[in-house]
């Protein structure tokens, strides 16, 4: 079937090959899902809000497949640049693809058990919580700290997934750690001076 | 939080991604093929005002076009089966062969067991050996076809074909018709043999298969189609099978072993057939080689 061959191929590669091969950009799926899905997880703070958007993010991608070279090797920073742009204009982009997220959605087989209803209740939680100390930063800052420092991408691939300059991300994941520090800082000598 | 780290996020299941990278194909393959399919109407209707053939000629193929498609959700590469959907296949397809009456009743009675299954969104290839013939049967969510062959025989290849029919969800039950089948027995090259075949199933909608054998050690083969799409073939055990919908046949096969991809051309010699039959008649034919 050459399910092999495709896991050999680079990101390039199969993004190249998958205008005339929908598995190809399957195998993009498989490799980055999980990716793109906690960006938007992070970026919404909605589990379920974020397995839509993931689904969006892929076919949006797909629609702009011929407009777009990747500049290197890997898919993941131009996707979550389209992430980004997606959890932002996310009414507009779950308009655009309603239907086809909706037969993607239905034609999942999995049924989750009340073990793991409640363990999804628990992430929800667990999440929103974290996100609430970044809440208080600009969109800007957000984005860099979810894209540079959640998740992994270089300050270079940051700045391409954003269309911004390299010095921009830098000075921005600065004044996102000095604005949560300034912020944390009033509990921190709490507790350090009884 | 005061170190920035990330915010819990749990994995999706390897179940949901597949569920949804299968479903991701389906949506792309059939926009595609909607894309693919405007643009040889477009070509087409420039074609023929060009030599003033009248507008209502036009209108009346592009109307048949809109037909209600019962290959939505093809692709043209395999993709992984859904949770049963092989089980449900097979299950189908021996269930169809069960039902079929006529000169090969004994096809009824044979112990079918799949020897290579190809999937392409919700439908299901499968070659069959039995005991003493070989069935290919195609089944998608409304319809299920299946054709047996008798096996070779001495020097001559005898080609006895069973058509059992088009079974759909209402019960109706369609003819199946083999307009061509076609050998390719090269000399040379990876693919040793090949038959093709041209089919109608889901109210008349025509589909090919190719199914053949390769060499050792071919891990992938891709078929070059006259109408210029490919289609990737699954190949296993030195067997391969590929079908897609339309009539279009295939020129060429790009096959790879190890890492060496080669081309080869392949031309089908017709074989002969009765005049159409209908649902769980048998016909046959002979060809020697």
């Amino acid at each position: 079937m050459g399910m092999e061959a495709y896991c050999a191929r680079d990101d390039a590669e199969l993004w190249r090959a998958a205008g005339a091969d929908p598995e190809a950009f399957g195998e993009l799926y498989e490799r980055h899902a999980q990716a793109v899905f906690a960006f938007c997880a992070r970026r919404t703070g909605d589990l379920a809000l974020a397995e839509d958007l993931t689904s969006v993010v892929f076919l949006e991608a797909w629609r702009r497949r011929r407009s777009v070279r990747l500049s290197g090797d890997s898919a993941l920073p131009w996707l979550l640049g389209t992430a980004n742009n997606v959890v932002r204009n996310q009414r507009r982009s779950l308009r655009r693809h309603r239907a086809a997220v909706l037969r993607m959605s239905t034609n999942e087989t999995s049924v989750g058990g009340e073990e793991e209803v409640i363990a999804r209740v628990d992430a929800q939680r667990a999440l929103s919580a974290a996100l609430s100390a970044v809440d208080r930063l600009p969109q800007g800052q957000r984005d860099v700290v979810n894209l540079v420092l959640w998740s992994g991408l270089s300050y270079e691939d940051a700045a391409q997934a954003l269309g911004v300059p390299v010095g921009t991300v830098r000075s921005r994941i600065a004044r996102a750690r000095a604005a949560l520090g300034t912020s944390l800082a009033p509990a921190t000598v709490t507790k350090e001076s009884p | 939080m005061n170190d920035l780290s990330a915010p819990p996020v749990p994995e999706l299941s390897n179940a949901s991604v597949a569920a949804h990278r299968n479903g991701l194909v389906r949506e792309i393959a059939t926009a595609h093929r909607r894309h693919v399919s405007r643009g040889l109407a477009l070509r087409g209707g420039g074609a023929l005002a060009a030599v003033g053939v009248s507008t209502a000629a036009v209108l009346v193929v592009f109307v048949g076009s809109r037909a209600p498609n019962a290959f939505a959700g093809w692709s043209a590469t395999p993709t992984r089966p859904a949770s049963g959907q092989t089980a449900s296949a097979l299950s189908r397809c021996t269930a169809r062969a069960a039902r079929s009456r006529g000169a090969q009743s004994d096809m009824a009675a044979e112990r079918w067991r799949p020897v290579l299954t190809d999937t392409r969104g919700p439908f299901t290839a499968m070659i069959l050996h039995g005991a003493g013939a070989t069935a290919t049967c195609l089944t998608g969510p409304s319809f299920t076809t299946i054709t047996a062959n008798a096996a070779q025989a001495g020097g001559s290849y005898h080609v006895s074909s069973i058509l059992v029919g088009v079974a759909s969800p209402a019960g109706r039950s369609d003819v199946l018709q083999m307009s061509v089948m076609g050998l390719s027995r090269p000399s040379s090259g990876p693919v040793r043999q090949a038959s093709q075949m041209h089919l109608t199933a889901g109210g008349g909608q025509p589909f090919t298969l190719v199914q053949g054998q390769v060499q050792a050690g071919v891990t992938a083969a891709t078929l070059v189609l006259s109408d210029g799409s490919d289609v990737q073939a699954t190949v296993a055990d030195g067997s391969f099978v590929a079908w897609w919908p339309g009539s279009a046949h295939a020129t060429a096969a790009r096959v790879t072993s190890g890492s060496a991809t080669t081309t080869q051309q392949l031309t089908f010699t017709p074989v002969p057939l009765p005049k159409a039959p209908s649902p769980t008649t048998s016909t046959s034919s002979s060809s020697s080689r």
